[in-house]
């Protein structure tokens, strides 16, 4: 490997681990705000407003967060069977597809949200009503964004496993 | 355009074939739906806003959050050592019966399923804590080993459960009713392989020698405040559930809530607090992943009128309803040995539900029915997920597949028997949810 791709993988690598982090801690708020909700509603008659709303959007961010280190770390659920019986020329035509068809399935994510994603901020699209609202547009833009980091780590993972690069391991 | 019932076929075979050559599973699934979308729709806007709708509207639901949440707890009670602590108190209090150390691993196992919702971290902590023990004391390998990975199963059926979650949001019912539903066949499944246990011990007592010479102390400090953990845990959280106080989500916040608390009263330091926040974000990704691109399937499903095409092709094969959950037993059982459960849950339920309502299924039984299936292909060759994570965790290189595998069997039977009571007494399961 040269010192150019071996420095990118470790950019790669060491960018989505952060936000990994970043996912983590997030799902781990996501425990406070229900814990606030409960203790104001049962104690003192006064639930925090928005739980519902904050914690939806919020599992669609600790997701698309999460999503391009799973990529990065081969950690996407798969049978195994086959994959360990054949080559390692097998296994890297598996990969390479599963690649291939990683990154149809994100640029249909990121083409269908796209259009929506524009609207919602020219509409200002909300979600709840009264006393609590909370703006749709930064998830949207969220998917679309991070879908388009997925796109770019499959990207590198079929460059890598196409020159030869990675050849992975039995699982 | 296709028709309906040849997109059927072409999308189920591409489905079969690639989630067999070993390509990502979620990948598969939003893959096929979309292009069996297209297929069925010629329509390049219709198929993409079935990927834009899935990525956005379809996890925007606070239910999902109890999935993360139950992981992190699970997590945080794993790195804080409490199921090696409850192991030695049911091995105290079970001192007296023979296989004493199996049986504290099954009723350990079952307890500390009522704080968890998955079975692979049991069946790691159990590997490492209850294996040496037993060995150390003669007992049978293969004794000591099915024990382990047999019991481990009981996670996943005693609530909390994160495949009864996933089973709730795929069939749209109360993720609490199905707690409940779990809550008694997993007595029934733990009490049985107890016995086993025992029986197993009293009949050829090779397999598990007496321990002698050994000092039986009481439980020490450190392990009652686990055990005390663990019971204020299980107050809280399937309490709080059942008198219907909290959402399964908002239980598995508290619960998140007291594995922290506990974690920080037995000493877990900053590192492992991180290292049990960050593994467990690990975990949740590729669950939620699959979640997302499973209702990719199921809208996919729905829009094609795939399930009416099934249920007509079964009628016209004159099957029964007896028949038609026998031909399901023996899908889950064979997907059971090659794929993860929550993958077969996601797979199978979206087609298998209509087809057992049709057959007079109550949804809170067929959940725990299908579970105990599903579950019972862990423990089979030859990929049982289960049976290789014990190999992976316990700490001897000389422990073989086939040790693992020959334990387990008694496990899997009395698995099987279990899933017959449910068959025959639906009461069972549905007794709680009424």
């Amino acid at each position: 490997m040269d010192a150019g791709a071996a420095a990118s993988r470790d950019f790669v690598t060491r960018s989505t681990n952060i936000l990994s982090t970043v996912s983590a801690f997030w799902a781990l708020l996501l425990a406070a705000i229900f814990l606030w909700d409960i203790v104001g509603r049962e104690a003192f008659d006064q639930p925090f407003l928005g739980t519902h709303e904050i914690v939806g959007n919020s599992i669609v961010g600790i997701l698309f967060l999460e999503l391009p280190s799973t990529i990065k770390r081969g950690a996407m659920l798969r049978t195994v069977f086959v994959f360990n019986a054949v080559s390692p020329l097998g296994r890297r035509v598996i990969d390479s597809a599963s690649y291939t068809l990683g990154i149809v399935l994100f640029l249909a994510i990121i083409f269908g949200g796209w259009d929506a994603m524009i609207v919602s901020w020219e509409t200002g699209e909300i979600e709840g009503a009264g006393a609590f609202e909370v703006p749709i547009a930064p998830v949207r833009t969220l998917i679309v964004l991070f879908g388009a980091v997925c796109v770019l780590v499959y990207a590198q993972l079929l460059f890598l496993a196409a020159c030869g690069r990675l050849t992975p391991r039995p699982a | 355009m296709l028709a309906p019932d040849l997109v059927l076929i072409v999308i189920l075979a591409a489905l079969i074939a690639l989630v067999v050559a070993g390509l990502h599973i979620g990948i598969v699934l939003g893959i096929v739906s979309l292009v069996g979308t297209w297929l069925l729709f010629g329509d390049l806007t219709i198929t993409l806003e079935l990927a834009n709708q899935s990525a956005y509207a379809v996890l925007r639901n606070s239910v999902f959050a109890a999935i993360p949440l139950f992981v992190l707890m699970g997590e945080f009670m794993s790195k804080s050592g409490m199921a090696a602590d409850l192991y030695r108190i049911a091995d105290y209090f079970l001192r007296r019966l023979p296989g004493r150390l199996a049986v504290a691993t099954v009723f350990g196992n079952a307890v500390f399923a009522a704080v968890t919702g998955v079975s692979i971290a049991s069946a790691m902590t159990f590997s490492r804590v209850a294996y040496p023990e037993m060995r150390r004391f003669g007992y049978d390998r293969s004794y000591a080993l099915g024990s382990i990975a047999g019991s481990a199963s009981l996670g996943m059926l005693i609530p909390p459960s994160v495949l009864l979650i996933v089973w709730g949001i795929v069939i749209e019912h109360s993720i609490g009713k199905l707690f409940l539903a779990g809550f008694i066949p997993g007595i029934i499944l733990a009490l049985l392989m107890g016995v086993y246990c025992v029986v197993r011990a009293a009949a050829r007592p090779a397999l598990a020698p007496a321990p002698t010479g050994r000092d039986d102390k009481p439980p020490t400090g450190r392990e009652t405040v686990s055990g005390l953990g663990v019971v204020v845990l299980i107050l809280l959280v399937l309490g709080g559930l059942f008198v219907g106080l909290f959402t399964p989500s908002e239980s598995a916040a508290v619960g998140c809530a007291g594995a922290i608390f506990f974690a920080g009263i037995k000493g877990l330091g900053w590192r492992g607090w991180r290292e049990a926040v960050i593994e467990a974000g690990k975990t949740i990704a590729p669950i939620m992943f699959l979640l997302m691109t499973a209702a990719m399937y199921a809208k996919f499903l729905a829009l094609g009128n795939i399930i009416q095409i099934i249920q007509d092709l079964i009628a016209g094969l004159g099957l029964t309803g007896f028949w038609v959950t026998v031909l399901m037993i023996a899908i889950w059982l064979a997907m059971g040995t090659l794929i993860d459960s929550i993958s077969i849950i996601l797979l199978t339920v979206p087609i298998f539900w209509p087809l057992a309502e049709a057959a007079g299924w109550d949804p809170y039984a067929f959940a725990i029915f299908g579970i105990l299936a599903i579950e019972a292909g862990l423990l089979t060759p030859p990929f049982g997920l289960l049976v290789y994570t014990v190999k992976g965790a316990v700490p001897d290189p000389s422990v073989t597949l086939k040790d693992i595998f020959s334990g387990s069997i008694p496990y899997w039977l009395l698995m099987l028997v279990v899933m017959a009571v449910v068959w025959l007494w639906p009461v069972t399961a549905t007794v709680l949810t009424r």
